[in-house]
């Protein structure tokens, strides 16, 4: 077990060297410079310029200084910004976009779990269908449409919930995003979590339990719970990862000024430090999540625990 | 006075006929009755009726009084009174039958937890005596173990405990030891006897195996296509049988029972496959970094004469399947050397030449498994053709002609496999196989998932076309009464070695190694006057991975030494039978 | 010869499963509708008009579906935005099937170091926040047609990699492939003519899955504003258009908003379907 989870961090680590590369390589083969935008500048200035932040300079010598600077907590400074650090930006940017995702996260998997799990035990009945439905229109519909259709009923024609963001100060400004952004998410954990019970409940270990004379919420509760959630638990990790991308969307209409907000405007204004910084951060984020989810899922299958 | 009485049971499904039709039966206290019949009788539907475990879709009527009450369709509150408690149920796969997830120990807690049959402090020390009781070797280590690291024999005692846990007054058994290995069956089945004995439970065994009928039960039902055809004491179905069906059911069996067969051994000039010393080795499965290696095949020497059949016999871990493999070039062998009529043989198939290829063909054991299910039957039987003769065959005479030959009509060439039976399947396996007319066919458990009559057909189409072409077989099996039917001489095998290679006769009549002798004995036979033989407990096989030192059979065998522990016994040749045993030609076995 | 299979396993499971008849039905009615429309109807998607901006929904002038805030009218617009929409997915999710069912089924088949190598591959890439960096890509190389295309076909084949890997180990191993080598059917032919046909099954799945990926992700770029340029527009720039004027002619937002959802909702019940048939398990008798 410990193997397995070392092994699995090892691996981690490359994957994350090669992820920065690859960003790193994409952000500079780009054609055109994070200056020129502005007035077209005299040769010397621009000389000038592009020594300060080491543009001169052979780009594998570049990515090692980028990593060092990595290794110090130093993402260099916002090309855009130019009084700021990256990492001063991402910094202030992370507490409200960490709980819009997570309070997202939380939503998702308490309502997708609780639905999905009455949807299977009541199969084919009209709950089941009425409950399937939805979750299906929630996968389909995307969160850039759901999120005006959300502001126009519940903020603009009745007036219940504050629209924009900095208007407010209330937490009920958080109500909207995130439920906006975990809509998809409630929906496909519930169909994964129905179809996963549904199995379960068909297999022939139940049978077994059922033929021991254990009440039904004996069973679900002692034999089936664990094996059903394994694969809901699977799917964490690119749950994560798609509510990191919804987030965006989520923070550019509701004008939230969060980590997503920041990467679109960086991408716009070819501002690459800041860019690079984001794709980084989300991806180690990716990274050690998914990692995390591993070890857990490793340690609930006994039949990986005990290789 | 009755325990369970089964009146007027009728099961059906929409969509389809009635699987049971108007069945009426009773099982006294204390009674074992054995329930027999083919696949697709009902067995298991009855079964499942009785405990109230029918699919929602089943549609079921008439009676099931258990102690007076009717339980058929009953709410489940008043079924789980009488599940545990007063009846329970063992059913075939106990892998699938067992929760993987949880642990052994907590899986019998949670029965008693749930049926408040002990105190809350008692819960673990009752499971563990249960687990004792139903002879686990380590009953605290096997407590606190998942399920998949139990073998197989393991797995069904805890079954058994589970089932027995609640001293239920009628124990219902589905098949509960088809899916083991013979040797383990039969102390399954005598585990079953004892308990029985103990706490005076009745007993409904379903099985499609007579022989566990004859020793195990004394009354039997007969079920055909949903009906109850025979309904007597076992003795007189067998020795009286009134109904058509039972009668050619326990010819069947008698036939394929272990007497004598006489087969023309044939004489041959130059053997058509010769193996020498074979040692057959692979990573264990996930275990790469370990660096372990599985010795599956150990110093095996066996040649094969023209228009010979041998059989390869063994249990799980043998070695046998791993032997196949080996000689047909889908494992690599790690030393000895294979030649196939005088030529040698290379290790992988692919690096074989076209004229090994055809001369060595293999039947396999799941038989829509072996066909390529998006290529239709003609596409199927030419392939071999193309690819040795590419050209243009006439194609639709030629598949005609395989399809007649493995007799199956040739308006089936245009369909597909998975529209096929398990019977007309294989035929179709051994057609492709039969196609390239090759010297030599290894079939490996080929008829093992195949049912009585089919199975007895499939070999009978092997043995003839072994007397019209003259070809060579070597037949991997489990099933001692298909080695009787079929083979000239019989190599056994346990843990990769071979422990006797004679011929068929003389290995029934006389063995000369232990094992060979635990194997027949454990064999149940189809008739109720002959006893039981009780075999000393045996304990479980020692896994492939650890193979004991010295003769690998020794830590269970009967009759072993001191020097059993240490030398491994090479084989040794007596008047009829080669054997691998230090004291074989003291023993009289 | 597999032609023949896709043609006959679709045709079955049309008569067999009604989600596949209603959704394929409704897809291929859209799909017709939005290549005709444009003929039908007397206006442009170009033209714009001052005097007739935000007209509403009506019939008079063939303004079916109103006009935006240039006097376009929304009913051609939609329908080249359901064009524009659908042949991206389809391009896009053609692309991802190619590279997906290549790179599972060698990994697949090679096994060993190869696929392990490979399939670590996967993981990394994986792990990329792989939106940002189309996002990335489409502000970098300014929004070439043809790049949206490759980018999104490049964000989804790891699906499919995966899925068709699992399925190539798991048929590699079955008896028929064993069958196949001993009979000396070359390697060629094994990967052709035992292994792929038996992977459409799972691949036409998966196929009717990521194309509502590849249509949320172009939908994603649109609204984002880097993704088809005017005068084109797509399904995701008319919603993204729709949004700025939702409270003055909500039906700018909702009509390709509800037609958008019509066809990812098709699309994914199609799957959904197509899979309940395909299941492996299904076919055993």
């Amino acid at each position: 077990m410990l193997r397995f989870a070392l092994l699995r961090f090892l691996w981690a680590i490359p994957t994350l060297l090669l992820v920065i590369g690859l960003a790193f390589l994409m952000v500079h083969a780009a054609p055109g410079g994070p200056f020129d935008a502005e007035r077209a500048l005299p040769p010397e200035i621009e000389a000038n310029i592009a020594k300060a932040y080491h543009l001169d300079e052979s780009l594998p010598r570049q990515f090692t200084r980028y990593l060092n600077g990595l290794l110090r907590g130093d993402l260099g400074p916002s090309y855009r910004y130019r009084d700021y650090s990256v990492s001063e930006l991402i910094g202030n940017a992370i507490p409200v976009s960490l709980k819009l995702g997570v309070l997202a996260m939380m939503l998702a998997i308490v309502v997708g779990i609780a639905a999905g799990t009455v949807a299977a035990l009541r199969q084919n009945s009209f709950l089941d269908r009425i409950t399937m439905a939805f979750a299906m229109t929630g996968i389909s519909v995307p969160v850039f449409v759901v999120a005006p259709l959300l502001i126009l009923f519940f903020a603009v024609r009745s007036q219940w919930l504050p629209a924009s963001w900095s208007g407010s100060t209330s937490g009920w400004r958080f109500l909207l995003p995130v439920i906006a952004l975990a809509l998809p998410q409630i929906a496909y954990i519930a169909r994964l979590t129905r179809a996963s019970m549904i199995e379960v409940l068909g297999s022939d270990f139940i049978r077994t339990a059922k033929a021991q004379g254990l009440r039904s919420a004996s069973i679900i509760r002692h034999h089936a719970m664990k094996p059903a959630m394994l694969p809901v638990l699977s799917y964490m990790g690119p749950a994560i990862a798609a509510i990191l991308t919804g987030s965006v969307v989520v923070e550019e209409i509701f004008g939230i000024p969060g980590v997503g907000q920041f990467f679109v405007r960086g991408a716009l204004n070819r501002d690459y430090t800041l860019v690079l910084g984001i794709v980084i951060f989300y991806a180690t984020l990716v990274i050690l999540l998914n990692f995390i989810v591993d070890v857990l899922y490793g340690f609930l299958d006994p039949r990986i625990r005990h290789q | 006075m009755s325990l369970l009485t089964v009146s007027g049971l009728n099961i059906a499904y929409p969509g389809s006929a009635l699987v049971i039709d108007d069945l009426n039966f009773s099982v006294k206290k204390g009674e074992a009755v054995g329930l027999v019949g083919e696949s697709g009788s009902g067995k298991t539907q009855t079964a499942l009726s009785i405990m109230g475990l029918l699919p929602e879709n089943a549609v079921a009527s008439g009676e099931v009084v258990f102690d007076g009450e009717n339980i058929l369709g009953a709410p489940e509150r008043t079924l789980n009174q009488y599940r545990t408690k007063r009846m329970s149920i063992v059913f075939q796969d106990p892998m699938s039958a067992l929760n993987p997830y949880i642990r052994v120990g907590e899986q019998l807690n949670r029965i008693l937890i749930e049926h408040r049959l002990v105190g809350e402090d008692e819960v673990d020390g009752r499971s563990l005596e249960m687990l004792q009781l139903v002879g686990l070797p380590d009953a605290e280590r096997q407590y606190r173990s998942y399920p998949h690291q139990l073998s197989g024999g393991m797995r069904q005692r805890v079954m058994i405990a589970a089932a027995l846990i609640g001293r239920p007054e009628l124990l219902i058994a589905d098949e509960p030891t088809t899916a083991l290995d013979v040797t383990v069956q039969s102390q399954i089945l005598g585990l079953l006897r004892n308990l029985r004995d103990k706490f005076n439970t009745a007993l409904l065994l379903i099985t499609h195996d007579l022989g566990v009928i004859a020793g195990n039960c004394e009354r039997m039902l007969v079920l055909k296509n949903g009906a109850l055809v025979e309904s007597a004491p076992t003795r007189q179905v067998f020795t009286a049988p009134s109904h058509a069906d039972s009668k050619a059911m326990i010819a069947a069996a008698r036939r394929s029972d272990l007497r004598p067969r006489p087969l023309e051994r044939p004489t041959g000039d130059q053997p058509v496959l010769q193996i020498e010393n074979l040692d057959v080795s692979y990573f264990v499965p996930g275990e790469r970094r370990s660096r372990r290696r599985l010795e599956a095949v150990k110093a095996l020497c066996m040649t094969i004469a023209p228009g010979e059949t041998v059989a390869v016999v063994g249990e799980s871990g043998s070695g046998k399947t791993s032997l196949a493999r080996a000689v047909v070039g889908l494992l690599p062998a790690q030393d000895g050397s294979m030649t196939l009529l005088g030529k040698p043989l290379t290790g992988q198939v692919e690096s074989r030449s076209n004229e090994m290829r055809r001369d060595l063909q293999m039947v396999f054991q799941d038989p829509v498994g072996s066909l390529n299910p998006a290529m239709r039957i003609d596409e199927i039987i030419i392939e071999p053709l193309t690819v040795h003769n590419p050209g243009r065959v006439n194609a639709n005479q030629l598949v005609g002609e395989a399809l007649e030959r493995v007799g199956l009509d040739a308006r089936l060439s245009k369909r597909f496999p998975h529209e096929l039976s398990g019977g007309q399947a294989q035929r179709v396996a051994i057609a492709r196989a039969l196609v390239l007319k090759p010297k030599i066919l290894i079939c490996d458990e080929a008829v093992a998932a195949l049912d009585g009559s089919v199975r007895e057909e499939i070999l009978e189409l092997l043995r003839s076309e072994q007397e019209q072409s003259g070809l060579s077989m070597i037949f991997i099996t489990h099933d001692l009464a298909t080695v009787r039917q079929i083979s000239h001489r019989v190599l056994v095998m346990y843990l990769g070695r071979v422990c006797e290679l004679s011929d068929t006769e003389s290995l029934f009549i006389r063995p000369k190694h232990p094992y060979t002798k635990a194997l027949l004995d454990a064999v149940p036979i189809a008739d109720p006057d002959i006893g039981i033989v009780v075999l000393s407990e045996l304990g479980e096989a020692p896994s492939m991975m650890h193979p004991p030192p010295g003769c690998v059979f020794h830590p269970r065998c009967t009759y072993s030494v001191l020097r059993c522990g240490d030398d491994v016994p090479e084989l040794q040749r007596f008047e009829k039978t080669n054997a691998a045993c230090h004291r074989a030609a003291e023993l009289d076995l | 010869m597999s032609t023949g299979l896709v043609v006959s396993g679709v045709s079955r499971a049309a008569r067999r499963s009604r989600s596949v008849r209603i959704c394929g039905g409704i897809l291929l009615a859209v799909a017709a509708v939005a290549i005709i429309g444009p003929f039908i109807s007397p206006h442009s998607y170009l033209t714009t008009d001052f005097n007739g901006t935000f007209i509403e929904p009506t019939l008079r002038n063939y303004h079916l579906f109103g006009t935006d805030d240039l006097g376009r009218d929304l009913f051609v617009r939609t329908l080249m935005g359901g064009q524009v929409t659908l042949l991206v997915a389809i391009v896009a999710s053609f692309v991802s099937l190619v590279i997906g069912v290549a790179y599972g089924a060698i990994a697949g088949y090679a096994g060993g170091h190869i696929d392990a190598i490979m399939m670590r591959a996967v993981d990394a890439l994986y792990a990329l926040p792989f939106i940002f960096l189309v996002i990335l890509l489409m502000v970098v190389f300014e929004r070439n047609f043809l790049l949206i295309f490759v980018a999104i076909g490049a964000i989804n084949w790891l699906d499919m990699a995966r899925i068709v890997r699992g399925q190539t180990i798991s048929l590699k191993q079955r008896e028929f492939v064993d069958a196949a080598r001993l009979i000396g059917v070359p390697p060629w032919r094994i990967i052709f003519r035992h292994i792929t046909p038996n992977l459409l099954g799972v691949v036409i799945v998966y196929v009717t899955l990521t194309i509502p990926q590849a249509i949320l992700v172009e939908s994603f770029l649109s609204f984002l504003g880097l993704g088809i340029q005017e005068p084109q527009t797509s399904l995701g720039a008319l919603v993204n258009g729709g949004v700025s004027q939702m409270e003055r002619a909500p039906w700018l937002l909702l009509i390709p908003a509800v037609l958008l959802a019509v066809i990812l909702l098709c699309f994914n019940f199609l799957g959904d379907g197509l899979r309940d048939l395909f299941d492996p398990r299904q076919d055993s008798r």
